[in-house]
């Protein structure tokens, strides 16, 4: 019978004294933990390899043939892939395809006798994830509203979205395929904004899944949007708590956005006030910084910081510098959005018998500070 | 641990750090010996000479590895693994939950399949199939180059007021005529990103970026984002077939993808609701081709291409259901992954009653 080892995460070995800043970046990103036994090596959280000892292995270059690891649980067919790497004085390690899975428990073989098992400790984070919004964040919006954004406080298990994501009616019943199934999802990189698109087929007139099943939503009925609590975070733990938004569907939006009303209060010649910008309609929470820039009379890019307002309805742009008097100019890429994926250019869904079409790459707006 | 293996650590730390690729050979295509930094496996397809293009979305990027796997198979031999999501999750040393299959191919010379997998933890995987057996694609001091896809503006107001759209996610990649072709979605804009690169890659920006469009029923027009694509040959030209996320299936010819176009395709058929497929194939059979489309959620659709090269028009009427050429719809439900093995046989991935996911070859007459 083999040797069993379990062993937790030598904490103590990140507050080794650092013998130079060579040893400090790399206890920085990895770590590794090491009882006399088997142990594993840490990178940025994660167990990416199993260190095992000279004592338990007689030699390394037949290794890679007689090395075996498995998961604990189940009764895997497959062996595990991975490398043996020699790590110097008759010690190895073995590298798996992928890091070991969180609170799994693993076996290695050595010439088919158990040498150990491990256990991957539980996440040490204490804090659950959590929905910190969604966005559009008015309670009422358009009938042809084009996509969500759900903001999480960590990055979440990818390709599961809409097993957890539903949208209710009033009576509490979930709505069938009212959103886009993508097999790869729309995340931002740090895996924790999600665009879940409504079915833009159904949007659009006169497809047949607009023909067959309507519009997703329907002007003056209720909804609740949901995010179930077990959708589970990158490293296992599910959301705190499910999240409701409860809102009601208003009028079809078939206007593009327009600068000519956007509305500015200008700030005086000397001052570092902001500028303040009211848009003729709510727009896409991302696009909308994103997509506005200040331009100087002589063609240079203003520095300073722009904020979106409440409901995504203003702009607040705050100079680095002071404004000077003369003209300076608001230009807005023509990609910027409604909440129904009308842009600066085009309707989401033109009529080519009625809506005209524009190939701007942006728009502009001049206001003359005094 | 002994301090001078922790020495020796961080300074192979130091390496993967601030080297990010270990290249020690450049060669005059572009190529580099070394490692590559992929960070997410979302689509594959094969290029030539055993070229495995790996779109990675979280880096922007497509990466072209030579896999160095050009031993030609006439005559593969079918490949039947039942509950293959057990299997992978085996190698993976993790539970099938914890495992996503993002994509699968067939190298077209030596018939192996490979898989793109990403596991819970956000941690992506290549591996192949060597007879019934799961392999690591290896990673390690392989000849590779890759592209970038959203060119960073410089941050003047030049750039900064007309900066294009960003792709966020690559929804599809194929190689047809010495370019690598790549449709992306982004997390933000509903617009479509087509972009054709010349292979091998220049390092110069002149790949194409085109807008493409099209029309339902003669009226609506939209820019919706493609979701997935093929290439064939319709009446003798090149053509390039596209699904789009609102359901049309759009056919544009391949020498009209030049940089800058705005493109209006052809609306050759509507797919009915929620029908996007995931993967679209050519087979052959009984004397005729087909296009058939996989899609997880409905039944697998079959296309003769002989009604796409007749259906000369575009659809102008509307028609309750799916329009335009004539769908055949066949008994196979769940298809999450599909891909030609040779003229008549497919590759298919498919989740069964049970939940489990079986790989299978179909025998010329099942699909």
């Amino acid at each position: 019978m083999g040797r069993t080892y379990r062993l937790p995460v030598i904490k103590n070995a990140r507050h080794a004294i650092p013998y130079s800043l060579a040893f400090l970046l790399f206890m920085h990103f990895c770590s590794c933990t090491k009882q006399g036994g088997l142990g594993f090596r840490w990178q940025n959280g994660k167990a990416v390899a199993i260190i095992i000892p000279a004592h338990l292995v007689t030699g390394y270059p037949d290794a890679d043939t007689v090395l075996r690891v498995k998961l604990v649980t189940g009764s895997p067919v497959e062996p595990m892939l991975g490398t043996v790497i020699n790590a110097g004085g008759g010690n190895i390690t073995f590298q798996p395809l992928v890091p070991f899975s969180r609170g799994a428990s693993y076996e290695v073989f050595y010439k088919e006798r158990s040498i150990g098992i491990l256990t991957v400790p539980g996440e040490t984070v204490v804090s659950r994830p959590m929905v910190t919004a969604v966005y559009p964040s008015l309670d009422t919006l358009p009938e042809n509203l084009l996509k969500f954004y759900f903001e999480f406080s960590a990055p979440m298990r990818e390709g599961e979205a809409l097993d957890h994501i539903a949208l209710l009616n009033d009576k509490n019943e979930v709505l069938p395929d009212v959103f886009l199934h993508l097999q790869t999802e729309l995340w931002d990189p740090s895996g924790t904004v999600l665009t879940v698109w409504l079915d833009p087929g159904r949007i659009k007139r006169e497809l047949a899944p607009n023909q067959e099943m309507g519009n997703p939503l329907v002007r003056s009925r209720k909804y609740t949007l949901q995010v179930s609590g077990d959708w589970k975070d990158r490293h296992g733990k599910s959301l705190e708590k499910s999240f409701y938004k409860k809102f009601i569907a208003g009028a079809r939006d078939d206007k593009t956005p327009d600068l000519a009303h956007w509305q500015l209060t200008l700030p005086a010649a000397g001052s570092v006030a902001p500028l303040e910008i009211v848009t003729d309609e709510p727009l896409d929470h991302f696009l909308l910084p994103e997509s506005v820039v200040l331009i100087t009379a002589g063609g240079r890019l203003l520095p300073g910081k722009l904020q979106v307002g409440k409901n995504d309805h203003s702009l607040t742009f705050i100079p680095r510098e002071p404004w000077k008097k003369g003209t300076y100019r608001l230009d807005v890429n023509s990609r910027l959005e409604d909440l129904a994926g009308n842009n600066l250019n085009r309707l989401f869904d033109r009529d080519v018998t009625r809506d005209a079409k524009r190939n701007e790459r942006y728009y502009e707006k001049r206001f003359v500070i005094r | 641990m002994k301090k001078s293996l922790l020495f020796a650590a961080a300074g192979l730390a130091g390496v993967f750090l601030f080297a990010g690729i270990n290249r020690t050979e450049v060669s005059p295509n572009g190529f580099v010996t070394g490692t590559p930094e992929i960070r997410s496996v979302s689509a594959l397809t094969f290029g030539p000479d055993g070229i495995l293009f790996v779109g990675d979305s979280k880096s922007a990027a497509v990466f072209a590895i030579d896999t160095k796997d050009t031993k030609r198979t006439d005559k593969p031999q079918p490949t039947d693994i039942r509950a293959f999501d057990q299997k992978l999750a085996d190698a993976l040393g993790t539970t099938k939950e914890n495992v996503t299959i993002l994509d699968m191919v067939v190298n077209p010379i030596s018939k192996k399949i490979y898989f793109a997998v990403q596991t819970a933890d956000g941690s992506p995987a290549l591996l192949k199939l060597e007879g019934d057996k799961l392999q690591a694609v290896p990673m390690n001091d392989v000849r590779f180059s890759s592209v970038a896809l959203n060119n960073v503006a410089a941050e003047d107001a030049k750039d900064a007021r007309g900066r294009s759209l960003r792709v966020s996610t690559i929804s599809d990649i194929g190689y047809a005529d010495g370019k690598l072709l790549v449709s992306g979605l982004s997390n933000k804009e509903f617009s479509s990103s087509f972009r054709s690169i010349p292979f091998p890659f220049t390092g110069k920006q002149d790949d194409a970026s085109l807008e493409m469009y099209h029309a339902s029923h003669g009226r609506f027009e939209t820019t919706s984002p493609i979701r997935t694509f093929t290439t064939g040959e319709l009446n003798g030209k090149k053509y390039l077939i596209a699904s789009y996320t609102c359901t049309p299936l759009v056919v544009f010819p391949l020498d009209e993808l030049t940089a800058g176009a705005h493109i209006k395709g052809r609306t050759v058929a509507e797919m009915g609701n929620g029908n996007t497929p995931v993967d679209m194939v050519r087979l052959s059979g009984g004397g005729n081709s087909f296009l058939v489309l996989a899609n997880d959620r409905r039944p697998v659709a079959k296309v003769n291409y002989k009604n796409i090269e007749q259906f000369e028009g575009t659809l102008t009427e509307r028609v309750a259901g799916t329009a335009g050429v004539t769908f055949a719809v066949l008994p196979l439900e769940k298809v999450v992954q599909l891909d030609k093995l040779d003229d008549s046989r497919a590759i298919v991935l498919q989740k069964r009653a049970t939940g489990e996911l079986d790989l299978w070859t179909s025998n010329g007459q099942n699909l």
